[in-house]
């Protein structure tokens, strides 16, 4: 019942996800700290990524870059509409359609849940009724209608993050970018979160890349895992997920998955994690 | 519903925070009473506090209408301060260039000695309530220009990428993240502002007012003491400082009222 009501108009619409292209991106800060070194990734148009890597390698760097928030020294990232190429090329990145969840939910302390939800329609100037409607919808999608009302400092740390989360969705993101967003949860709160966010990428089809400490995590959500190496960051692994696209909780018990857990393990350990 | 909740929190508020200053008053005026009794204190340097009272009670009106005189001389300051200096914190704040241009002179406002320039406000603005009021602006709003700049400094730069990524303007930037944010920190210097315009109200009366009808209570005082009505003096300067508090308290009151659900200054003190 829960999620029920809003997929209905997700799911009528094919996959809408962006493709992202990273060439070459190179991020060193003042100061010298080089935290991206010719950083290559190609992501086609609605794949889910895990991003992996040490602490401090330049995983958030990285988000921030294809966010827009933040520009390369060198090299280029883009943000492409797959199906209309030329036009994307023309203006450019698609800044428009890009959400982003931090580590922390980071909301508007004082406003409910309903209006930090509402936020960034109404900063993109979407009309009162409609922004309203759109944020009720995303909270029903996370499972928080009851707290529509209550501030954030009223919920607890999981709640403070489906709001973020919500508040991700409320523009129907064509990518998502998260970073560790689950990190600071329980195990169990944790894996709940991810099996309604790997719901809503099947059900909306967008582009995802999750950064994530745990490879439990990035194996089950990921069809796909990048592995950074010390910083700065250069792309040190590249590993296809190949586990079916229906995954149900106890995919985590069975053997291939724990495989491919081991196998990111020894990777990361090799890349210095 | 929620204006009920609200009120009886309120309620609770009041009863909590303005309980224990009652019970350490009424000690204190207990005690004092005692010793000039016990250590025979002439009554030119001290009054008794019955004889305040007394003072109060039998002749209210002068002193109660200079204190109304004074309360909305100092308002007024007040209500300059809070309004010019939360400005000037936002175009302060607004840029490096700007904040590093006209900073340093504000600090002028913090440190220039009232006393003596109060002759030359009279002398600017002539004798009256105008330059009253500028002396009780010109004490009183420096806190609110440091602490509006802080506060609007102080934003969770997370939340400022979060206003980015949408594309929100510099003006919905300002009012929906920047100045909500600093709230805390303006009251704060509200609050301090508060008690220095009834301060600088009363020094700039010593200087600037008539001792007419509406004579405030800076001017009231001077001749309480001259003509050796100490009781009537001390009256006086006790009304001034319920006026200071009374301003405080609805400063407080507003900053509760106002923060109560998120803010973790104004959490745990009622509910
Ligand atoms: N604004 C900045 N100025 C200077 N150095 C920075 C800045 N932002 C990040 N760094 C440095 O760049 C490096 C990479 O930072 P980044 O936040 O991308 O790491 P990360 O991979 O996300 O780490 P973690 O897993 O701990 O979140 C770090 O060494 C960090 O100190
Ligand atoms: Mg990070």
């Amino acid at each position: 019942m829960v999620a029920s009501m809003p997929n209905a108009s997700t799911t009528s619409q094919p996959a809408q996800g962006v493709a992202v292209t990273v060439r070459g991106a190179s991020r060193v800060f003042e100061g010298g700290v080089a935290a991206l070194k010719d950083v290559d990734i190609a992501i086609p148009a609605g794949q889910f990524v895990a991003i992996l890597g040490p602490s401090g390698c330049g995983k958030s760097t990285l988000l921030r870059l294809v966010a827009g928030l933040d520009r390369p020294q060198a090299g280029t990232v883009q943000v492409e509409d797959p199906r209309d190429a030329d036009n994307a090329k023309r203006r450019g990145p698609i800044r428009d359609d890009i959400a982003y969840v931090f580590q922390d939910a980071h909301l508007l302390p004082w406003r409910n849940v309903l209006r930090n939800v509402a936020l960034p329609l109404e900063l993109k100037g979407v009309d009162r009724a409609t922004r309203l409607a759109a944020a009720r919808e995303a909270i029903e999608t996370v499972g928080l209608t009851d707290a529509a009302t209550r501030y954030p400092a009223q919920l607890s740390g999981g709640m403070r993050m489906r709001v973020s989360l919500a508040r991700a969705l409320v523009t129907r993101p064509r990518i998502l970018l998260l970073d560790e967003p689950f990190a600071a949860l329980d195990e169990l709160t944790r894996q709940r979160l991810d099996e309604q966010l790997y719901g809503l990428w099947r059900r909306g089809g967008m582009t995802v890349l999750f950064v994530t400490h745990s490879l439990s995590e990035a194996a089950f959500l990921g069809q796909r895992a990048v592995v950074f190496s010390k910083r700065p960051a250069r792309v040190a692994a590249d590993i296809m997920i190949d586990l079916p696209l229906d995954r149900p909780a106890d995919l985590r018990t069975e053997r291939h998955f724990n495989e491919l857990v081991l196998q990111l393990h020894r990777t990361l350990e090799r890349e210095g994690g | 519903m929620p204006w009920r909740s609200a009120l009886n929190s309120t309620l609770k508020w009041l009863f909590r925070s303005a309980l224990p200053p009652t019970v350490t008053f009424i000690v204190i005026n207990l005690l004092w009473e005692a010793s000039i009794h016990v250590f025979k204190v002439p009554r030119i340097l001290v009054p008794k506090p019955s004889e305040v009272y007394l003072a109060l009670w039998h002749e209210p009106e002068a002193l109660l209408r200079g204190t109304f005189s004074t309360g909305v001389t100092a308002l007024l300051g007040f209500g300059l301060s809070a309004v010019i200096g939360v400005a000037a914190g936002v175009v302060l704040s607004s840029s490096r260039w700007i904040e590093r241009a006209f900073y340093p002179f504000t600090v002028f406002l913090q440190t220039v000695p009232l006393v003596a320039i109060a002759p030359l406000l009279v002398v600017w603005f002539e004798i009256g309530k105008k330059p009253v009021v500028v002396a009780a602006f010109i004490v009183s709003v420096f806190p609110v220009i440091v602490n509006t700049m802080t506060g609007l400094r102080s934003v969770d730069p997370a939340l400022i990428d979060l206003f980015r990524l949408y594309g929100a303007s510099p003006l919905s930037r300002l009012f929906k993240l920047r100045l909500p944010a600093a709230l805390p920190n303006i009251f704060t210097g509200l609050r301090i502002a508060a008690g220095l315009a009834v301060i600088g109200t009363i020094v700039g009366e010593l200087f600037a007012s008539y001792a007419d009808e509406n004579a405030g209570i800076g001017m009231l005082v001077q001749s309480y003491q001259k003509e050796g009505d100490l009781d009537f003096a001390f009256a006086a300067v006790g009304l001034a400082s319920l006026l200071g508090l009374l301003m405080f308290g609805s400063i407080n009151l507003a900053s509760y009222i106002t923060l109560r659900r998120w803010h973790a200054s104004e959490q745990g003190r009622a509910v």
